[in-house]
């Protein structure tokens, strides 16, 4: 796979840390976002490749921030990942536009695939 | 019409009434009792350890008369099968006996207690037993007994507790609903990073040249993660388990000091001092022992949250002391406050402030207490620290 700019942003420190090293141990630049916000912030300076996001977020949720990314960043591929899956939350999400809706705890496998998925598209 | 005297009248009430009314003789009672006193002999703790005595006494007694009604609350066709002996002629009367002289030998103004009548074919009926006691010897030659049957009435309360348990029940569950979708978040996280972590560390180790330095902190996380993920499970367990509270009796140092050795790794992490105090006379709690560690682990905990990013002092205070309604035990930090506009709402669940909170500790704190039958409540101004106020029945 070739190796990408992933942002990550969940407000969940731990689950940001093991997201760090799982990426950063497959090669990837990682980019580690508490909230929608401040990645918003950096993301239209500076966008990464693809994005891993939490739903249930303190300020804008998971879904208000793919909308956002779907407005101002249109080719960005979203990851959806959440603990707490919901059918309206997944029909929601895809239809804005995910790539794909992962349930916490995600296996790595899925992660991997649909990476590569997103970095394939970036071509 | 006929007119009817008031004495004819109530003559008629005496046998119409659904009420069954004794006239019994305790004038030998009575005597026994004066002789015991007189003797300088406590009468309730001789007969304790007179069982004799009590069986020899309870034969004196004489029912003298019953009206109609007792008849049929009996069911018994004779009104002759009532009178004489009370031990004969209601054996059963040999279990509440000892009760009778109590009152009598306190001198109490009335005797009122449920019993269990046998009648005549042997089922049971429940019965409030009424009686005016009179204080002089004299009035013990006729002394009135009138017996309710509220059988159906106790019945009709057994049903209506039943109800209002499978209420609270259904209450509790679909409340549970939620709580259970706000854990399965809180552990779904810490163990969505204890998978990704370990993934992590075989990644980097399995490099063509491993990286032991980031697989091991990957480990290290995923071992904090795996512990995080417990530490929810301990803290739901009690508000999980349909099992009713067992309340035993605590001695409150107890009760205290276990739950500050819970709380120990917190307390280092925020770096905040721990004083307990338990002041004299303080009685020792009635209370399910599980569901106290509960509530003070969760508000210790709280309280060191509130101390994590607090300049200045970070002193928390753990104190037990006697209540007019049982044990209170107080949980106070030197902390930032709670503005008077939260201090209602804090124990409403899914209410934080915290954005690392699910919002449910002090609701499940408030659970507990009430289930306790106790009570939560908090003070404190902005500035002033924050002091949630646990009231708990004493044990008896």
């Amino acid at each position: 796979m070739v190796p990408g700019i992933i942002a990550v942003v969940d407000d969940d420190e731990a689950i940001r840390v093991a997201l760090r090293s799982l990426l950063r141990s497959m090669g990837h630049e990682v980019r580690l976002f508490a909230d929608a916000f401040s990645f918003l912030a950096e993301a239209t300076l500076r966008p990464p490749d693809c994005v891993l996001t939490d739903i249930q977020m303190p300020g804008m949720n998971g879904l208000d921030l793919q909308r956002e990314i779907r407005r101002t960043m249109p080719g960005l591929p979203v990851i959806v990942i959440t603990a707490f899956p919901e059918e309206a939350i997944r029909r929601q999400a895809m239809a804005d536009g995910a790539l794909c809706f992962l349930s916490k705890p995600f296996e790595t496998a899925a992660i991997l695939h649909w990476l590569a998925e997103a970095l394939g598209e970036r071509k | 019409m006929e007119q009817l005297s008031p004495a004819s009248t109530l003559t008629d009430a005496f046998h119409g009434l659904g009420i069954s009314v004794w006239t019994e003789d305790w004038r030998a009672v009575g005597q026994a009792i004066l002789a015991l006193r007189a003797a300088g002999i406590d009468p309730v703790q001789h007969l304790a350890t007179a069982p004799g005595e009590l069986a020899r006494l309870h034969a004196t007694v004489q029912v003298t008369d019953v009206n109609n009604f007792t008849l049929e609350l009996m069911g018994m066709p004779d009104k002759r099968m009532l009178i004489g002996s009370l031990a004969e002629v209601v054996p059963n009367s040999a279990q509440t006996f000892a009760r009778w002289f109590a009152a009598l030998a306190r001198g109490d103004r009335f005797y009122r207690f449920e019993s269990r009548v046998r009648r005549l074919d042997g089922s049971l009926r429940d019965c409030l037993v009424m009686a005016r006691l009179p204080q002089d010897p004299e009035g013990l030659a006729r002394l009135f007994v009138c017996v309710v049957d509220i059988t159906g009435y106790k019945a009709d309360q057994m049903r209506l507790t039943e109800a209002e348990r499978a209420v609270d029940r259904a209450l509790r569950a679909s409340a549970m609903g939620l709580v259970t979708a706000a854990i399965a978040h809180e552990v779904n996280n810490p163990l969505a990073a204890v998978v990704t972590n370990a993934e992590a560390a075989l990644r980097w180790l399995r490099r063509p040249n491993p990286d032991t330095v980031e697989a091991e902190a990957a480990i290290v996380a995923a071992i904090g993660d795996a512990l995080r993920a417990r530490d929810v499970v301990d803290r739901t367990r009690a508000l999980l388990s349909n099992a009713p509270p067992r309340p035993v009796a605590l001695d409150p140092h107890h009760a205290i000091r276990d739950a500050a050795q819970f709380v120990q790794r917190e307390l280092r992490l925020a770096e905040a001092t721990l004083r307990l105090e338990v002041m004299a006379d303080t009685p020792r709690l009635l209370a399910d022992p599980v569901q106290v560690q509960q509530i003070l682990t969760n508000l210790l905990l709280n309280a060191a949250q509130a101390l994590v990013a607090h300049d200045g002092l970070r002193e928390i205070a753990l104190r037990a002391r006697p209540h007019a309604a049982g044990v209170l035990i107080e949980v106070a930090d030197s902390g930032a406050g709670i503005p008077p506009d939260r201090l209602l709402r804090v124990f409403e669940p899914f209410y934080s402030t915290r954005t690392d909170g699910i919002g449910l500790g002090l609701a499940i704190c408030r659970t507990a207490a009430e289930a306790q039958g106790g009570r939560i409540w908090v003070s404190g101004a902005p500035g002033s620290g924050a002091c949630f106020h646990v009231l708990l029945p004493a044990a008896p």
